[in-house]
């Protein structure tokens, strides 16, 4: 450790220059640049004579250990703008002749005790750091400067009481340390931290008897949970969600002070605070001039625990008295919800009383009267918990304005008897002002302002608005409250309104809105009753969203109407309702893009109704569900997604109505319990997939046009056809009803495969097994591909037409309850089982068109008649077990290397189409033995025997060759 | 040096300081008045400085 000595005069202190430092004071200089460990002197042989000098600081941070400047005969200025300086030691001004102008930081870093510093009355204009573990720091003299932290050591005031005026004061962090206020003034001035000590691990707060005043009008206390003795908050004008105090600290006293001019400060608490001795909130100059004590989260109480409390003019939210103070009690205190243990001012009617212009709030004797009519009176101000009426005239006088000129919160606003006599309630740009009761106009008022006017007086509130306009943004925030449209309610097509928190309750009304939006986890309700709302917004953007719909619940006929003729594009997001909770959108008009049921959140909406107005076009939608009815609109233009619309409803019967619009996108039915009913001709597109799931699909008339149809489940569910058909337009598989199980169709069951596959692609149709009476026609009008239909043993179908086919059906294994047309140029492939006619009732045609079938053809149908049309020719067995075949007259059906048989003991018929013309049937080899069957119109023929000898055979007449007597004819039996 | 200790009651708290002087002074109890005087009102002057009022 050395001492080091500055001389002659005006030089750089750097950590090279050796040219003013001296070993000793007024010594020869080129001494070494101090280091931390040295101390240096500036006295009055620091300068030449008696003349001033500057000492330049330069490369931060400059060094020492102790810093004394005193005995200086002229002024010395330190200056250095932003350089630092650490100083190990004490410090030391002298309080004439030295000018401090370094701003840079000085840093304090002694790790032992009994360090001073004495500023002198020179203030520092920038921060003062206390760091040293283990050091120890006392003032000799009152401080100023910027921010004093306290990273680790001991600071203290002096027992002296020094008063410190600081930007703020800051220690949060979790070193040891300790802060000794003493009896100190302590004037903090920081605009938002002038306290923080928000992490106070491992400190020591020694308070003392001192007093910390916070002075800026958005002052932060971050207390960290210390105990304080006096604090105040001197600004009169406190700013609302930036005064406040977080940590549960203690106090002695704790006062706000009152404003001084006409509005509503606030001050907000973080955590329950304790004051052991006053809690002082000033009053204002006036009623009109209010404070507000809340908690920092709406909901959330606070609890002040206070010995003794000094209340006027205040406004309470979440707000719990508590200790000895407790209930609160003072002078014109407002209720603003959520409070506990306060007594508020009883709830009176006032009446306001200016006549011209004038503010709501006003200063001298105020606006409000406690008659009407009455003298004014500044205690007549209106508070959260009183009635605020507007008399029917003079007060104020015909087109006179009177504007709510501060965020203050109103209890019920009167204006019903303002008639005839006009008057403009202004709200100006206010954006906070809250209502805590009625709200009626007159239909005499105008309305005017663009901040927003919040509802949120966690009751019922009745908005009345008689015809008259509003023209600010509405917010719903009342928990547990309810908002009640008492009339229509119009607010400006610019102007959203939100619902936060609480219950809207339309009743039979239309609430008018630019935009809505309610999209958060709050507890809220729509009640829509039988009313609705309707979106005006001509502006495009987001004009509807719930998106977030947790604790949403929607009530009524929840009906909203897009009302936008514009063109610019428009987003309407619902959010994830249940069925029960959807909600009806109407498009009325516009030729803007809409985003809507776009799958950000698979949204889902009740009815969807595009107007005819709506020529706009209707982006990609996502994966959604609609659980009412579709209308769309002719004019309109759909986008082509990949995402499925799901029609979800599980009751009633809902419409689909197209308009003559192709759905581009898959449908699912699926809603147990549903009915889609279709009102005119449905189409997706040829990719597209429709598939039912549950419900019931009702095609009414009509033709729905699909890519793919599928219903293979087991769950109930019916394809009503009506007079309607499903046209398949698949580019290959296009059918699957391979699991039967739950499904019923009913009507006249068609469905056209129309595939635009092509050779050699396969195309399978799944028709699963369905009874005779839901089965399902068939036809196959076009095409050259390969077909797989009916090829499972089983498998079943009504009529099936293949006219116009070209292509090969590979081997059919099941039955056919209909008719049957086969084309003439296509393939009929073998299939070991062959087809199966089973129909029970009604005569059934079969027309071969030439085809000679590679397959068994067997007939089972009890009370069925098949009647070909015309030569049947086929390779393999002719089975008869049930029913009657009818054989095309005059013409001769060939059994090719097979025989007839017949099975079972039921009687079966064997016919001509023709009573009394005979049919041909011709068998190239083997014997036909046959039982159970009664024989008319037949001529057999061929090399083939045909037995009909058994006694349960019946020779009907018109019959040859076949023998119905043993030994009568040729008989030979071959065999092989 | 000499310290002379010194203190203001005030609406807005106590200002106390501590006035640091040469051994050798020469000031008279006026000038010592002033001085301690002038430290009160420089602090007055700064904690009665009006805050910007925040939007």
């Amino acid at each position: 450790m050395a001492n080091r000595y500055w001389v002659l005069g005006g030089g750089v202190w750097d950590s090279a220059s050796t040219s003013n430092w001296a070993a000793f004071s007024g010594g020869a200089p080129g001494a070494s640049v101090p280091t931390a460990a040295d101390n240096v002197f500036f006295d009055a042989n620091s300068n030449v004579g008696i003349t001033a000098f500057t000492i330049t600081m330069a490369g931060s941070p400059r060094v020492c250990n102790d810093f004394t400047a005193s005995g200086l005969d002229g002024i010395m200025t330190l200056s250095g703008g932003g350089i630092a300086l650490t100083v190990s030691g004490s410090l030391t001004f002298q309080a004439t002749n030295f000018v401090n102008g370094i701003g840079g930081t000085i840093t304090f870093n002694a790790t032992s005790t009994g360090k001073t510093i004495t500023t002198n009355g020179i203030a520092v204009s920038g921060s003062v750091t206390f760091n040293g573990t283990g050091g120890g720091w006392t003032l000799g003299s009152a401080l100023t400067c910027q921010v004093l932290t306290l990273t680790a050591g001991t600071f203290s005031t002096s027992t002296s009481n020094y008063a410190v005026t600081a930007d703020s004061i800051s220690s949060s962090n979790s070193n040891v340390r300790t802060l000794s206020l003493n009896a100190s003034t302590v004037t903090l001035s920081n605009v938002n931290f002038p306290w923080a000590t928000a992490t106070s691990t491992n400190l020591t707060l020694n308070a003392g008897t001192s007093n910390i005043s916070c002075t800026s009008v958005a002052a932060f206390f971050a207390g960290g949970g210390k105990t304080f003795y006096n604090v105040s908050f001197t600004s009169n004008a406190l700013v609302a969600l930036l005064a406040g105090m977080s940590g549960a600290n203690t106090f002695n006293n704790l006062t706000i002070a009152g404003r001084t001019t006409v509005g509503l400060g606030a001050f907000s608490f973080s955590a329950n605070q304790t004051i052991n001795g006053i809690f002082t909130v000033s009053a204002g100059t006036a009623s009109a001039y209010r404070m507000r004590i809340l908690s920092n989260t709406s909901g959330t109480a606070r609890t002040l625990i206070c010995g003794t409390v000094s209340l006027t003019d205040v406004d309470f939210k979440d707000i719990v008295g508590s200790g000895a103070a407790a209930p609160f009690t003072g002078t014109r205190l407002g209720n603003h919800k959520g409070n506990t243990n306060i007594t508020f001012t009883t709830a009176k009617t006032v009446y306001y009383r200016q006549t011209g212009n004038a503010d709501w709030g006003a200063t001298g004797s105020g606006s409000w009267s406690s008659t009407s009519g009455g003298a004014l009176n500044a205690t007549m101000f209106p508070l959260a918990q009183d009635t605020a009426v507007f008399p029917a005239a003079t007060y104020p006088a015909s087109t006179a304005t009177t504007t709510i000129n501060d965020d203050y919160h109103i209890g019920t606003i009167d204006m019903s008897l303002r008639t005839t006599n006009l008057m403009t309630l202004a709200t100006s740009t206010r954006t906070s002002i809250v209502i805590h009761g009625n709200w009626t106009n007159g239909t005499g008022i105008t309305i005017s302002g663009s901040g927003t006017l919040t509802f949120g007086g966690l009751t019922t509130q009745t908005i009345t608005s008689a015809g008259r306009s509003f023209t600010q943004p509405i917010t719903i925030d009342s928990v547990g409250g309810t908002v009640v449209l008492a009339s229509a309610f119009t607010t400006g097509v610019t102007r959203a309104t939100i619902l936060t928190n609480g219950t809207l309750s339309l009743g039979s009304f239309v609430l008018n809105t630019g935009t809505f939006s309610s999209s958060n986890s709050n507890t809220r309700t729509i009640a829509f009753g039988t009313g609705s709302i309707s979106c005006n917004s001509i502006s495009g953007g987001t004009v509807w969203t719930t998106n977030t719909i947790t604790n949403l619940t929607t009530t009524g006929t929840q009906a909203v109407t897009i009302n936008n003729p514009g063109s610019t594009a428009t987003s309407v997001f619902p959010g994830l309702l249940s069925e029960a909770n959807s909600i009806s959108f109407t498009f009325t008009n516009g030729t803007y893009t809409l985003t809507f049921l776009n799958g950000f959140t698979q949204d889902t909406a009740r009815n969807v109704l595009f107007n005819s107005s709506f020529t706009g076009t209707w982006a990609a939608t996502g994966i959604t569900t609609i659980y009412g009815n579709l209308t769309l609109s002719s004019g309109m233009t759909m986008t082509v997604s990949s995402n499925t619309l799901t029609f979800g409803a599980t009751s009633g019967t809902k419409t689909i109505a197209s308009n003559t619009k192709t759905m581009p996108f898959p449908l699912i039915f699926s809603g147990v319990g549903g009915t889609w009913q279709l009102q005119d001709n449905l189409t997706t597109g040829t990719g597209n997939q429709v598939r039912l799931d549950n419900g019931t699909l009702d095609l009414s008339s009509f033709t729905l046009t699909v890519g793919v149809f599928s219903s293979t489940n087991s769950n109930t569910r019916t394809i009503a056809f009506g007079t309607g058909n499903i046209n398949c337009v698949g580019s290959a598989s296009c059918w699957d009803t391979t699991t039967t199980t739950g499904l019923t169709t009913t009507g006249t069951q068609v469905v056209n495969i129309n595939t635009s596959a092509v050779w050699p692609t396969s195309v399978a149709i799944y028709v699963g097994t369905l009874s005779e009476a839901n089965s399902i026609s068939f036809n196959f009008p076009i095409g050259n591909y390969s077909l797989s239909f009916l090829g499972t043993v089983g498998y079943t179908a009504r009529n099936v037409n293949f006219t116009g086919f070209t292509g090969t059906l590979q081997g059919p294994s099941g039955t056919i309850y209909g008719n049957l047309t086969l084309a003439s140029a296509m393939t009929v492939n073998y299939a070991a089982a062959g087809l199966t006619f089973g129909a029970t009732s009604g005569t059934k045609t079969i027309t071969f068109n030439g085809q000679q079938l590679n397959l068994a053809l067997t007939f089972n149908g009890i009370g069925g008649t098949w009647a070909c049309q015309d030569a049947l020719y086929i390779y393999r067995t002719l089975t008869m077990i049930n029913g009657t075949l009818q054989l095309k007259d005059g013409v001769t059906s060939t059994l090719d290397g097979e025989r007839f048989v017949t099975s079972g003991t039921n009687l079966k018929y064997l016919r001509s189409t023709s009573s009394g013309v005979q049919a041909t049937l011709s068998n190239t080899s083997g014997l036909n033995t046959v039982t159970f069957l009664s024989i008319q119109d037949c001529n057999a023929t061929g090399v083939a025997q045909y037995d009909a000898t058994a006694t349960t055979n019946v020779n009907a007449g018109n019959n040859s060759g076949w023998i119905f007597t043993a030994g009568a004819g040729n008989f030979l039996a071959f065999f092989m | 040096m000499v310290k002379i200790d010194f203190s203001f009651p005030s609406q807005h708290g106590t200002f106390s300081d501590a006035l640091w002087l040469e051994d050798d002074h020469e000031l008279t109890q006026d000038e010592i008045n002033a001085m301690q005087q002038q430290r009160f009102d420089n602090w007055i002057a700064i904690v009665t400085a009006l805050p910007s009022e925040e939007a």
